[in-house]
C-alpha cells in the first residue's frame, strides 16, 4: 500500500508536534496542526501550514475526538495522521478508524497496537518467546482470595499494574500481605476511571530495578532492526525525567541479550514502525526482564537520534509510505553519548505538584551539542490541562562524564522565571555522585531526599534578594527626575538604611542598604555585602557581589519578582508590602482562588450562617481538588463562583460577613 | 569658543602642612558636629521607647522613613536647635522637621517625637514649628504633620504661647495660597495642640491611638462634673463618625501613610520651573575642602577653591573678576540649577560692595536664585573708606539684598561680622535656607576686637575719673569676655538659637545647596527691577 505523504496532520501538540513538522518541513510535507483552546497562542499551531482548532470545552477531550480529528484530515487532504505520544497514539481503534478513511496512521497496523496495549497479552508472547519475564500473575478476573494467593506465591513486594494501563498511572507497589486487598481494590478503581478497564497484572516487584529500553524498528520487508538502549531509570511518580544512552549498566553481552529480545518481539509481531521494548534490570540479580512494548515514539527519542545520527520520525514516515529503507543492521552506529533531561514545571520540594502560571522569561543557551525540543516560548501560560513539560533538554557528547557536565552547564544557564520547575531537581541529579557513577535505581530521588528538598542556603537567597533589591532600585532611580544626582535616599542626619523586604517560601528577608559613593552596602541577616551595581539595562542586572561579578535576569510581576543566575537558578520571590495589611482584616475579607481552578462544589449559598472550619468550596486545578473552609463564624456576603465555572488565580470566591 | 577658559584650577597642595592642620582642626569640629547629631537623634528615654514598642507605636523618624519615597533624600532642618537651651527638651527638641519626597512632590514634615516628654513642646520646637511654616509658605510645599504630642511645656509657656498661635494662624494661610496641610494623628493632641489638626486641610486619626480634645477627662470632670473616657472625648472613631474633626479613619499606622500618600497624590502637580538634564560633577574632590577651610580663620583662603569643589564642572563664569577683588561674583550650575554666587574674599570694599550690588541687580534680570558665601569680618574702616562713602555704598548693598526677590540661599564658611554679615543676607535678612560650617562665627564683631574695644572704653572711662586700672584684673575680665564672647559668635550657639537651618560638614556643602535648589526651582523664580532709594 504504497502511498505518498503530501500532507500530514499531527493529531498532537506541543513539542511532539514541533518535532513532526521539522521532519516534514525538510522532507517537504504539508503539515498540519490541530488546537484547543489552550492552545491558541503555542508556537507549534503557527508552524503548521495548516492548523485547525478542535472544537469543545475540555482541551484533552478535544485531542481525544477521534472523529472531529478524522473528519479535519478528510477535510484538509491529510493522507496520513501521525500521533505522537499520548492521547490517541497507542489508541488501536483510532488507528483502525484512519485505515478505514484511508489516512495512513503513523504507527503499527491496529493489531500491534491492541496486543501490545494489554500488558497480559504483552507477557502471554514474551512467555512463548522465552523472554525473560517477571514473576507474575495476570488472570485478574479471579477472585481476590486467589489473587492475593497468586501474589503470596510471587512474593511480597509486589507491584499492581492496570493492564491496559501507561504513563506512569494505575501502578501500586505492594510491600505487605495485609496492604494487598486495598491497593488492589484502589488500583482496580483507577484503572477503571483512568483506562476504563479495571483488569490489573500482579508482578515482582524489584526493590532495586534499573528501567532500561530497547528501540526497534520494523520495516515493510519485515526487517526488525534494533537503535539501541535508552536507560530511564531516573524517575518520579513513575515518570522519567532523565533518559540517556548507552546505558551505563549494560555491558556488550547484556546488551546483546537485550536487544536480541526486543527484536524477537518484534518479528513475532511482525512488527512495521518504531517500537520501543521496555525491561527491568535488576540489580541485585543482575539479570534483566521484559516488561511491555510501546508502539509509538518515545518522548525520550532524542537521545537515540543523536547517538544514531538517524531522525526516527522521518523513518516512520518512510516505512508508513511503504517506502523501502535501504538500512542495515550493522549500518546503525552508536556513538558517543546522549542524555536528555525533561524541564516540568512542577514542584519537586512538594511532591511534586504540577505549577501553571505565566512564563516571563525564558531563554535557553545556544551550547554545541545542546538540542532543545520544546514548544514554549516568552509570555506562554503554563496552562493547567496537559502533562506540564516544558522542555526535553539533550546533551551529546563523546563520552557520559562531557554530556552530563554539558546539561548540567545547559540548565544552569537556562533562565526561566515563572512557575516553578524541576531544574534544581535536574541539576541535582546530574551533580550527584551516585548519578555520576551510574549506581542508581528507579527510587532514586525516593530516596535522595537531599535531591529533592533544594534548599537554598542562606547566601543563595542573600544574593538573589539582593539581585532583586538593585532591581527594584534601578528601577526607581531611573524613574527619578528631580536631584538625579544627589546620593540615592540622602540623609544629612541619618537615622535608618533604607529597605527592601521580601518573602521566600513565606520567610521574611529585610534587604538594607545604604549607597555610599554610588556603591551599596546590604545588610542582611547581620550579613554585609559590598555591592556595586555594574550595568542595569531592562531586566538584565550586571552587579559585583563582595567582589563576584553576577548576571541577573529579573522580572517584576504584580507582587512577584523572579531571579535567574547561573549560579543560584531560577527564583521566585514575593515583594512584601510596604504598608502591610493587618493578617487579620485580610482573612476577614474575602476567600480567594489560590490558583486558576475550575469550581468543583459550592456547599453555602447567600445569607448562609456558617461556622468556623465549614467547608465552602471545592476547587480543582490540575486534577487535584483542594476544599476551601471557613476561617470563622459568620454569614456568607456573596457568593461570586457557580459550580463547574473555571476561575482565574486571584479570583474573589466569597466574602463572609463576621 | 574656548568652552574651558571658566574652569576654576585649584592651586591646593594636599600635602602642605596647613592642608594637613585644617584637615585635623575641622576633623574635630566635625566630631563635634557628628555628637551632636547623634543626640539629636535620641527619642526618648528607653523606658518610653519601650512602651511605644509595645503600644506598637513607630517612632518619629521612623514615621518619616515610612512616609517618604524609597529612596527619597530628605533634608532634616534645624536639628541642632535648642542645644544650649536650659530649659530646653534636648537637642532638636521634640520634634523633627524637614523636606523629602512624597509621591514625587517635595513635602514639608514635621513628626512629634512623641516618646520624648510625651512630645511636649520646648521653646526651640516651637521655633522650628514656625521656621518649618515659613519654609512651606516660601517654597510653596505641602505640610505633612505626623501628631503625637502632649502640648506646650508649661515651664516655656511665656516664651511659646504666641509662637504656637502662630503655627495655627500659619496653617490656615497656607490653606488660602492653596498650600494642603496634612495631619495624621497617632496619639495626644490636645487642648491648643488640637488645632493642629483642627486647622488642617486634611486629618487622619488613627483608631484607638488618636486622642484629640480641649479638655481630658479630670478637667472635663472638674469643669462640668461629666464623667467621660478619652475615647469619647477625642478617639478617633468618634471624631471620624460624629464630630468629623478625622476625614480619614486609620486601622494603624501603615493604613495612616498609605492614606496620606494618596492625599499627596491628588494634590495639583508641583511645576518645577526647572529639571536640570545633564549634571557634571566638580573637577576636584569635595573632601579635600576640610583641608581647604583655614582651622585659623584670620588666615585667609581664596574661595574659588571652595566653589571649584561644589559647582558643576568647576564651570564658573565670574562676574568683574578684575574689581573689587575681595568680592567673587559670578554664575554658575549646582546639580544643574543656575545659580549666582556673592562670596567674600576678605573685608569687604566699597568696590566689592557696588561689584556685588550690580551683581544681584543683574541676577534679579535673568531670574537667578543667589548664593551668599559670607567669610568677612565686615566693611573696611578707616579715614580713608569713610571718606569713600564706605557706608554708602555697604548700605546701597543692604538695599540690593533686601529688596531681591530671587530666592537666596546663605553659607557661612568662616568669619561673618557686623555690617558684613547683613550685607551678606544673613539671618535677618531671610534667605530661603542658611548653613553654617561648623567653625564659622558671626557677630557684631569678633570676641577679641569686642574686648579690645572694651577695654578701651574702660580705660578711658578711668582716666576721666582719675582711677588706676588693676592690669591683671583687667586681663582676668578680658579673658572672660572674650571665651563668654567665643561661645556666643560660634556656629553651635547660632544652630542652638535657630539662626541658621544647620551646621553641616563642608563634604556635603554641594549636596546640601541642591537640595535646596530644587526646592528653591519648585516654583517659577521672579527677579525685581525695584529696590529702595539708593545713596548715591
Amino acid at each position: 500500500m504504497a502511498k505518498l505523504i503530501k500532507t500530514l496532520l499531527v493529531a498532537n501538540r506541543g513539542e511532539i508536534a514541533k518535532r513532526i513538522f521539522k521532519t516534514c518541513k525538510k522532507e517537504g510535507i504539508k503539515t498540519i496542526a490541530i488546537y484547543s483552546s489552550a492552545d491558541t497562542n503555542s508556537n507549534y499551531v503557527q508552524e503548521a501550514d495548516i492548523s485547525i482548532f478542535l472544537k469543545g470545552e475540555n482541551p484533552i477531550q478535544c485531542h481525544l475526538d477521534s472523529s472531529q480529528i478524522i473528519k479535519i484530515a478528510k477535510k484538509f487532504g491529510a493522507d496520513a495522521i501521525h500521533p505522537g505520544y499520548g492521547f490517541l497514539s497507542e489508541n488501536a481503534s483510532f488507528a483502525k478508524k484512519c485505515n478505514d478513511e484511508n489516512i495512513i496512521f503513523i504507527g503499527p497496523d491496529p493489531d500491534s497496537i491492541e496486543l501490545m496495549g494489554d500488558k497480559d497479552n504483552a507477557r502471554r508472547l514474551a512467555k512463548e518467546l522465552g523472554i525473560p519475564l517477571l514473576p507474575g500473575y495476570e488472570n485478574s478476573k479471579e477472585k481476590d482470595t486467589k489473587l492475593l494467593g497468586e501474589a503470596k506465591k510471587i512474593g511480597f513486594p509486589v507491584l499492581l499494574k492496570a493492564t491496559a494501563g501507561g504513563g506512569g498511572k494505575g501502578m501500586r507497589t505492594v510491600f505487605k500481605e495485609r496492604e494487598f486487598l486495598n491497593s488492589l481494590n484502589e488500583v482496580r478503581m483507577e484503572a477503571k476511571n483512568v483506562f476504563g478497564d479495571d483488569r490489573i497484572i500482579i508482578e515482582k516487584y524489584v526493590e532495586s530495578g534499573r528501567h532500561i529500553e530497547v528501540q526497534i524498528l520494523g520495516d515493510t520487508s519485515g526487517n526488525i532492526f534494533h537503535l539501541f538502549e535508552r536507560e530511564c531509570t531516573i524517575q518520579r511518580r513513575y515518570q522519567k525525567i532523565i533518559e540517556e544512552t548507552p546505558s551505563k549498566i549494560l555491558d556488550d553481552k547484556l546488551r546483546k541479550q537485550m536487544v536480541d529480545c526486543a527484536i524477537q518481539i518484534g518479528k513475532k509481531l511482525g512488527y512495521k514502525s518504531l517500537g520501543t521494548v521496555e525491561f527491568i534490570y535488576d540489580n541485585k540479580t543482575k539479570n534483566f526482564f521484559f516488561l511491555e512494548v510501546n508502539t509509538r515514539i518515545q518522548v525520550e527519542h532524542p537521545v537515540t537520534e543523536e547517538i544514531t545520527g538517524i531522525d526516527l520520525v522521518d523513518l516512520q514516515l518512510k516505512i508508513a509510505q511503504g517506502e523501502k529503507i535501504n538500512l542495515n543492521q550493522d549500518d546503525i552506529v552508536s556513538k558517543g553519548y546522549a542524555i536528555e533531561a525533561r524541564l516540568y514545571a512542577e514542584n519537586p520540594a512538594s511532591n511534586f505538584l504540577p505549577t501553571s502560571g505565566k512564563i516571563h522569561k525564558l531563554k535557553f543557551p545556544n551550547v554545541k551539542g545542546i538540542r532543545i525540543d520544546s514548544d514554549l516560548k516568552n509570555g506562554d501560560l503554563v496552562n493547567i490541562y496537559f502533562d506540564p513539560m516544558l522542555a526535553k533538554i539533550i546533551a551529546y557528547d563523546t563520552n557520559r562524564v562531557k554530556a552530563i557536565n554539558k546539561l548540567n552547564y545547559a540548565l544552569s544557564q537556562t533562565v526561566i522565571l515563572g512557575p516553578n520547575t524541576n531544574i534544581e531537581l535536574l541539576q541535582n541529579i546530574l551533580s550527584s555522585t551516585s548519578f555520576l557513577r551510574g549506581e542508581y535505581d528507579t527510587n532514586f530521588i525516593f530516596e535522595n531526599k537531599k535531591i529533592t528538598e533544594l534548599k537554598k542556603n542562606k547566601s543563595t537567597i542573600e544574593n538573589i534578594s539582593i539581585a532583586a533589591s538593585l532591581y527594584r532600585w534601578s528601577r526607581r532611580n531611573k524613574k527619578k527626575k528631580i536631584l538625579k544626582h544627589l546620593p540615592s535616599g540622602w540623609r544629612n542626619n541619618f537615622y535608618s538604611l533604607q529597605a527592601e523586604n521580601f518573602y521566600f517560601n513565606s520567610n521574611h528577608i529585610n534587604c538594607s542598604y545604604k549607597i555610599v559613593n554610588g556603591d551599596f552596602i546590604f545588610s542582611i541577616n547581620k550579613s554585609n555585602y559590598n555591592v556595586s551595581i555594574i550595568r542595569a539595562r531592562g531586566n538584565v542586572i550586571h552587579a559585583e557581589i563582595n567582589g563576584v561579578f553576577k548576571k541577573f535576569h529579573i522580572r517584576e510581576i504584580d507582587k512577584s519578582i523572579y531571579v535567574h543566575s547561573v549560579d543560584f537558578g531560577n527564583t521566585k520571590l514575593e515583594v512584601a508590602d510596604r504598608y502591610p495589611i493587618d493578617e487579620k482584616e485580610k482573612e476577614e475579607s474575602a476567600y480567594i482562588s489560590p490558583m486558576p481552578s475550575l469550581v468543583v462544589d459550592v456547599f453555602v449559598k447567600k445569607g448562609d450562617v456558617i461556622k468556623k472550619n465549614q467547608p465552602l468550596i471545592v476547587l480543582s486545578s490540575m486534577k487535584m481538588e483542594n476544599t476551601l473552609y471557613s476561617n470563622e463564624d459568620g454569614e456568607i456576603e456573596f457568593i461570586n463562583v457557580v459550580k463547574g465555572e473555571n476561575i482565574q488565580g486571584g479570583h474573589v470566591l466569597l466574602k463572609v460577613k463576621k | 569658543m574656548n568652552s574651558t577658559m571658566a574652569i576654576l584650577k585649584s592651586k591646593i597642595k594636599i600635602n602642605s602642612s596647613s592642608f594637613k592642620t585644617n584637615s585635623v582642626e575641622m576633623g574635630k569640629q566635625i566630631d563635634i558636629l557628628k555628637g551632636l547629631l547623634k543626640k539629636s537623634r535620641i527619642e526618648g528615654t528607653d523606658a518610653s521607647i519601650k512602651k511605644a514598642r509595645e503600644r506598637k507605636k513607630f517612632l518619629a523618624r521612623e514615621r518619616i522613613e515610612l512616609l517618604i519615597d524609597r529612596d527619597s533624600p530628605f533634608l532634616e532642618l534645624s536639628p541642632l536647635a535648642g542645644l544650649n537651651h536650659d530649659s530646653g527638651f534636648g537637642v532638636g527638641g521634640t520634634n523633627v522637621c524637614g523636606i523629602g519626597f512624597v509621591e514625587k512632590k517635595l513635602c514639608l514634615i514635621q513628626s512629634n517625637v512623641g516618646t520624648r516628654k510625651g512630645g511636649s513642646v520646648d521653646y526651640a520646637t516651637s521655633l522650628k514649628g514656625l521656621r518649618a511654616a515659613q519654609i512651606a509658605k516660601e517654597n510653596k510645599l505641602p505640610t505633612i504633620n505626623l501628631v503625637e504630642s502632649g502640648g506646650v511645656n508649661l515651664n516655656d509657656q511665656d516664651k511659646i504661647f504666641n509662637n504656637a498661635g502662630a503655627t495655627f494662624r500659619e496653617i490656615t494661610n497656607r490653606s488660602k495660597l492653596g498650600l494642603s496641610t496634612i495631619s495624621l494623628v497617632f496619639g495626644n493632641a490636645t487642648a491648643g495642640g488640637a488645632y493642629v489638626p483642627g486647622m488642617s486641610d486634611y486629618t487622619v486619626f488613627q483608631k484607638n491611638k488618636a486622642k484629640v480634645f480641649l479638655a481630658g477627662p479630670p478637667l472635663v470632670k472638674m469643669a462640668t462634673t461629666e464623667v467621660s473616657t478619652e475615647e469619647e472625648l477625642g478617639g478617633a472613631e468618634m471624631h471620624s463618625n460624629i464630630s468629623g474633626v478625622s476625614d480619614y479613619l486609620a486601622k494603624d499606622e501603615f493604613d495612616a501613610f498609605r492614606i496620606a500618600r494618596e492625599i499627596i497624590k491628588y494634590l495639583p502637580q508641583q511645576n518645577p520651573s526647572l529639571i536640570p538634564k545633564k549634571v557634571l560633577s566638580p573637577r576636584y574632590n569635595i573632601e579635600e575642602l576640610d583641608g581647604i577651610i583655614p582651622a585659623n580663620p584670620k588666615i585667609s583662603f581664596d574661595v574659588r577653591e571652595l566653589l571649584t569643589r561644589v559647582i558643576d564642572d568647576s564651570d564658573f563664569a565670574e562676574f568683574k573678576k578684575e574689581y573689587g577683588k575681595t568680592m567673587v561674583t559670578g554664575w554658575c550650575k549646582i546639580h544643574g540649577y543656575p545659580i549666582g554666587i556673592v562670596a567674600n574674599n576678605g573685608v569687604i570694599f566699597s568696590e566689592a560692595a557696588n561689584k556685588a550690588c550690580q551683581f544681584i541687580q543683574l541676577s534679579n534680570r535673568n531670574n537667578t536664585p543667589i548664593l551668599f558665601i559670607h567669610n568677612t569680618t565686615g566693611f573696611i574702616v578707616g579715614k580713608k573708606y569713610e571718606e569713600g562713602g564706605i557706608i554708602k555704598n555697604g548700605a546701597k548693598l543692604i538695599n540690593v539684598v533686601s529688596n531681591s526677590e530671587v530666592p537666596h540661599l546663605s553659607l557661612m564658611i568662616g568669619s561673618s561680622f557686623g555690617a558684613g554679615n547683613y550685607a551678606m543676607n544673613g539671618r535677618s535678612y531671610n534667605p530661603r535656607f542658611l548653613f553654617s560650617y561648623p567653625n564659622s562665627k558671626l557677630g557684631v564683631m569678633g570676641s577679641e576686637q569686642l574686648a579690645g574695644v572694651m577695654e578701651i572704653i574702660k580705660t578711658n572711662a578711668a582716666k576721666k575719673k582719675g582711677l588706676k586700672l588693676d592690669k591683671s584684673e583687667m586681663d582676668k575680665e578680658r579673658r572672660a569676655l572674650i571665651e563668654m564672647m567665643s561661645q556666643k559668635q560660634t556656629a553651635w550657639h547660632s544652630s542652638s538659637e535657630m539662626w541658621d537651618d544647620g551646621i553641616i560638614e563642608p563634604l556635603e556643602t554641594r549636596n546640601y545647596l541642591g537640595f535646596c535648589l530644587a526646592v528653591i526651582y519648585n516654583q517659577k523664580i521672579k527677579g525685581t527691577g525695584s529696590f529702595g532709594v539708593f545713596r548715591m
